[in-house]
């Protein structure tokens, strides 16, 4: 829509020079007959003012499309736009002014035409400076373009500086219209300053000319004054680098001493000589509904750039009419600079529609069914620099073509029929060809993945089957049962088995080629089981997950407090009482804590487990005392084992003791700390 | 209200903004016609339903690049959670010789803290308690921790002065993803995808993958927003895939649905569509029409490209063997390099876990572990394959962490907290000088002493070498112009060839 509406717009050139036309004429008529002094055909002017309305009009509209397609001096297109718009306005009053019979309308008629002679030739130039440029009637002529061809050589003060004097300064620094006296047209006037003095004669510290560029763009005194198209830093560097030099007048690039920003700035002013360049200069420019053709027909074409007729073309994928599609592509063959024919039906056959495309500086063909007998193409392509042979079946027969094109740099021939040692004498002849592979050495430390234990619970209740599992095929596990670590000499994993009491397994896998997987052990505690869990005091509100019932779940908590299997206490001790199912015999109880210091959650100061048959009288049993920790700031987990003379009981109670202060070394010592517990395991 | 009255009022009130953008061009008749009357897609030989080039603007909003692209795609490896330069890449022997001293208040110089240091009344000095070799031509310093990486310096430009203004990771990675700290922006792979189109219909052109580090594992999560469109149409938003049976979310269809029902139901469906947009005009209508047709498609492309099955036997050697266990980062590198032999333009992975505050030396060793094999190994997968040429990777987290430990200072254990000022990023690929260092730190590593690199220049780079000049890919919404870096952003050329 939005081009239907520039398409349109680009009418606005054609269109324009007619209101301007047909008000000079008419202005034209009444001035004849004013000399003649007899009146000229009211109709016919009423015919021509008319005219001229409804052209500006359609002058305006146009034009205002036109500028929505942008690229042009924002300033100077609001004050065109707006001028027009008066003009527009102007001139229709014009019309119905001239109509009117009244006599004000009469004295109005001349003032009025003398606006919109004012406004037609203001918008008009305003019009001009947009197409043409803002100097454009006044520019010197003969401006030449200056080539450097090798920069070292290029004479600073006429190959680099005045160009830039000249597109940006010497439209005001000219023989018309010499701003502040000064001439900027020549070494000579260059040399001879203006009214403020020398231009190179230092002010606040810096040459005048150099300390003007800078000063901020809203001083009066910057130059190029707002409005003017500014300097570029780029060129700012350059005239600060040759000042700084003395402004010396017959030195070359090579005399001067330059940093690596400058040389990089230098460079760039050198001719393009890159194959590119080359390349776009001899071809035809490229047309934009070809390539909108093209895309609809499903195969990507795209220009390299704006205003660039080189072509980059993709037939990456294409199962079907290859054929035909490199054909049409023929069309603008010598334009394509890149072609992608990997992972499609390509092949030798097809070889001799790739001659055209004489001017290919990339080809992809990987994963392609080409075979040494299609690789003799590749020496039409003088300008080749980039060759891609990837996951074909080409081998050793392709040096002997590629060292005929001496402007390849790059050339892929990994997962070929290539022998190594026929590439790396070929490597050593051909430096400059740069053959990827990965280096042997950088991946060479590989442990397989541990196998996993399964299921993902700790505690189980009679028995349990156990699965070792690994992503790998063709892998050997290994197992222990004994806590001892693995080995090939260890049990080799079959399929899945059963465990009865309190097992700790350790596994690796194994597999040719590659390193023994790390050891993954895992621990699985038998528990009795407990059928409620009764707290004296709740946990704190945010860390009560589901109360008591929290550590009877045989369910661990992570290293993350938060995950809600953990039950918090702050600054308090707690006793949890235990109901198993039935009388049994205890001889272990295990209190599983987290510890992390930065979080001030402690492990507990002491645990002390009572038991009862009845469920009201409780003997104490045993305590233990936890030492305090050493300075840390570790999260860790881990379970406290009470280890009881066997003891009959159906009631178990264990008191939990907390620090209830962070320890010394803390950085908040002497504040409230906490204690988590997750599980209670009996055995 | 009638029925008829009201879709008619809905249609004028739907249509205002964009009625009013057209019709303001002076030619609105015209304009109404080609908004409400044009039918956007046509169909291909197979059936599929496909965005018609020319009227929609799934092949990019750009007729042309601006320059000649360096770069094809890009692979971004976010590092989320601020990984510490100090153990990774930046080595700074003073902060090792200084340990424990009180960092001066010269070299913070009002630096704004976090709430979680802010209490913190001494700023113990920490070093790396890993060494650092050079590595390659090059000579570049990594650490220990990474020793694939440094086997690659050679083909990296290492970026030790990036620096950004958030200090808390969702503004921080808002600000990386999208250019504003504020959320609501498009993201970098959207803007791509908006401006330069799919080159691969079958697939999205922003894909996103997820991996949980091992250094934390209980992170900070990520928020889809990162990969959302913000206020261009919702078609350029990234598309995640998942480690699990379904990749895509809801993309396979429901059992008893056979290839042809599906079809027809989507073509009466998109008729239906057509038929509401031909009413409303709303261009929502037109995404999602394309984006049934794409997920259409997609059932079929993201099985083959998230299949790794017959990837060789040493692919996981250079990977390693994580890349076996979907979710990984190792495994999402090895999809990534999959992706962009599909020609994706925008990959983008996140791995967690960064965000050390506390016994930062055995979770950065974990963190370590999870991604330097895996990121080294893509470098050198792309290069065999001659990709490397047209992709840009980028290594990075959103801020850096500070000299100073966090809590408490130990013999062997410490911690650190976000630091903005100064951090270190890599990038590898087309138009990037290989095996350089750009930009330098203090030597207390806090601040930038050479070439800094804001987050803004450092998207200006990107877009440059993907042949977008940053200052024009634009898009007018409220009545603003905006774009990925703002107002600001300078290409830094000195990194490039």
């Amino acid at each position: 829509m939005i081009t239907l509406g520039i398409q349109i717009g680009h009418f606005h050139p054609l269109l324009v020079h007619l209101p301007i036309g047909i008000i000079v004429l008419a202005c034209a008529i009444e001035i004849y007959a004013k000399i003649k002094n007899k009146p000229a055909d009211e109709d016919l002017l009423l015919f021509i003012l008319a005219t001229a309305s409804i052209t500006a009009l359609l002058s305006l509209g146009t034009g205002w499309l036109l500028g929505e397609e942008g690229g042009f001096d924002e300033e100077l297109l609001f004050r065109h736009r707006w001028m027009a718009i008066a003009f527009t306005i102007a001139s229709i009053l014009l019309f119905f002014v001239k109509r009117s019979k009244k006599p004000l309308s009469k004295k109005l008629y001349p003032l009025l035409f003398g606006l919109v002679i004012i406004l037609i030739s203001i918008t008009g130039h305003l019009g001009g400076n947009m197409t043409h440029g803002e100097d454009y009637l006044f520019r010197e002529t003969g401006g030449k373009e200056i080539v450097i061809k090798d920069i070292a050589e290029a004479n600073v003060h006429t190959d680099i500086v005045q160009p830039i004097l000249d597109s940006k300064c010497v439209s005001c620094h000219n023989q018309k219209k010499l701003k502040g006296g000064l001439l900027m047209t020549s070494a000579k006037d260059l040399l001879k300053g203006g009214d403020s003095g020398s231009i190179f004669d230092s002010i606040n510290k810096k040459p005048l000319l150099i300390s003007r560029l800078h000063l901020p763009l809203a001083d009066e005194e910057h130059m190029p004054p707002k409005g003017k198209i500014q300097l570029t830093s780029e060129e700012l560097s350059l005239l600060e680098w040759w000042v700084a030099n003395g402004h010396c007048l017959d030195c070359k690039t090579k005399d001067l001493k330059t940093t690596e920003k400058l040389d990089i700035i230098l460079s760039n002013l050198e001719e393009d000589d890159s194959p590119h360049a080359l390349i776009a200069a001899e071809v035809d420019p490229i047309s934009a509904s070809w390539i909108e053709e093209m895309n609809t027909a499903g195969i990507t074409v795209y220009t390299l750039s704006a205003d660039n007729p080189l072509l980059i073309a993709s037939l990456f994928g294409k199962q079907k009419k290859l054929k035909k599609h490199l054909k049409t592509l023929t069309n603008y063959a010598e334009n394509i600079v890149e072609l992608n024919l990997a992972n499609s039906t390509f092949n030798d056959t097809l070889v001799d529609f790739l001659k055209p495309f004489k001017n290919l500086t990339k080809l992809q063909l990987q994963h392609t069914a080409i075979t040494d007998n299609g690789i003799k193409i590749f020496k039409e392509f003088k300008f080749l620099e980039s060759l891609n042979l990837y996951g074909t079946e080409v081998s050793d027969a392709i040096f002997e073509v590629i060292k005929n094109i001496p402007s390849l740099k790059f050339l892929y021939l990994y997962q070929t029929n290539v022998g190594s040692e026929k590439l790396d004498k070929f490597q050593k002849k051909f430096p400059n060809i740069n053959i990827q592979h990965v280096p042997k050495d950088v991946f060479t430390s590989n442990n397989l993945a541990a196998p996993s234990i399964l299921p993902e619970i700790s505690f189980f209740k009679d028995s349990l089957t156990i699965a070792l599992e690994t992503t790998f095929e063709e892998t050997q596990i290994y197992y222990t049962l004994d806590g001892s670590e693995p080995d090939s000499l260890a049990i080799a994993y079959k399929k899945p088995f059963k465990i009865k009491e309190t097992t700790t397994i350790k596994t690796i896998a194994t597999k040719q080629g590659w390193k023994p997987s790390e050891v993954n052990s895992k621990i699985f505690t038998t528990s009795k089981e407990i059928v409620n869990a009764n707290l004296n005091k709740l946990p704190n509100e945010n860390y009560s997950a589901n109360k008591g019932k929290t550590l009877i779940d045989l369910k661990r908590g992570t290293t993350d407090f938060k995950d809600g299997n953990w039950l918090g206490y702050e600054a308090s001790n707690f006793t949890a009482t235990l109901t198993l199912k039935e009388l049994e015999n205890i001889s272990l109880v295990s209190v599983g804590a987290i510890s992390t210091p930065e979080n001030w959650i402690f492990y507990p100061a002491g645990i002390s487990v009572y038991a009862s048959k009845n469920g009201t009288n409780y003997k104490h049993i045993k305590s233990i005392k936890i030492p305090e920790e050493d300075p840390n700031s570790n999260v860790s987990m881990t379970f406290f084992d009470v280890k009881i003379p066997p003891t009959k009981a159906k009631f178990i109670r264990v008191e939990i003791k907390s620090h209830l202060k962070n320890p010394t070394w803390h950085p908040n010592s002497g504040e409230k700390s906490w204690i988590f517990v997750d599980e209670i395991v009996l055995q | 209200m009638s029925e008829k009255k009201i879709i008619h009022e809905r249609s004028l009130i739907l249509n205002r903004r964009a009625f009013l953008e057209k019709s303001a061009l002076g030619i609105g008749g015209a304009a109404l016609s080609s908004l409400l009357g044009v039918n956007c897609f046509r169909k291909t030989e197979s059936g599929v339903l496909t965005p018609d080039s020319s009227s929609s603007g799934i092949k990019g909003a750009l007729t042309s690049l601006h320059h000649p692209a360096k770069v094809k795609r890009v692979i971004y490896l976010f590092q989320s959670g601020g990984p510490s330069q100090l153990e990774l890449f930046d080595y700074k022997p003073t902060l090792n010789k200084r340990r424990g001293e009180d960092l001066p208040e010269s070299i913070r110089n009002g630096q704004r803290l976090t709430g979680m240091t802010s209490g913190q009344d001494k700023f113990p000095l920490v070093g790396s308690p890993f060494n650092f070799k050079q590595y390659g031509k090059s000579g570049t310093w990594i650490s220990d921790l990474l020793p694939h990486i440094g086997k690659m310096a050679d083909d990296i430009c290492l970026v030790k002065s990036m620096y950004t203004e958030a200090i808390n990771h969702d503004p921080a990675v808002t600000f990386f993803q999208t250019g504003s700290q504020q959320p609501g922006r498009p993201s970098i792979g959207s803007w791509l995808s908006y401006g330069l189109g799919s080159e691969n219909e079958n697939l999205p052109s922003f894909t996103v993958m997820l991996s949980r580090g091992t250094g934390r594992p209980k992170s900070q999560p990520l928020y889809t927003r990162l990969w959302g469109n913000g206020f261009l149409h919702s078609l350029h938003q990234g598309v995640q895939f998942r480690a699990a049976k379904d990749p895509v979310l809801y993309l396979n269809d429901p059992e008893g649905t056979t290839k042809s029902t599906k079809r027809a139901m989507l073509d009466q469906l998109a008729a239906l569509n057509d038929q509401h947009y031909q009413e409303n005009g709303d261009p929502e209508i037109q995404s999602r029409i394309a984006q049934y047709e794409m997920a259409y498609r997609m059932q079929t492309s993201v099985p083959e490209v998230m299949n790794t099955d017959k990837e060789p036997d040493y692919i996981y050697k250079m990977y390693g063997s994580d890349a076996k266990i979907p979710g990984t980062f190792a495994a999402n590198c090895l999809l990534a390099r999959r992706l962009a032999e599909q020609n994706v333009r925008f990959i983008q992975l996140y791995h967690m876990g960064w965000d050390q505050h506390g016994d930062l030396p055995a979770a950065i060793e974990r963190q370590a572990k999870d991604v330097d094999q895996a990121s080294a190994a893509l470098i050198a997968d792309l290069k065999q394959r001659g990709m490397l040429e047209d992709t840009l990777v980028v290594w990075g987290g959103e801020f850096g962490r500070t000299n100073y430990s966090q809590g408490l200072l130990t013999d062997t254990n410490y911690g650190r907290d976000h630091h903005p000022r100064c951090f270190s990023m890599w990038m590898a690929g087309g138009g990037i000088k290989p095996g350089i260092v750009y930009g330098e730190t203090d030597e207390f590593g806090y601040n930038i002493t050479e070439n800094p690199v804001h987050v803004h220049d450092f998207q200006a780079t990107m877009l440059h070498q993907l042949g977008i000049d940053h200052e024009k890919l634009v898009y007018k919404y409220q009545g603003r112009r905006f774009r990925l870096t703002d107002v600001e952003g300078k290409i830094i050329k000195d990194i490039l060839t």
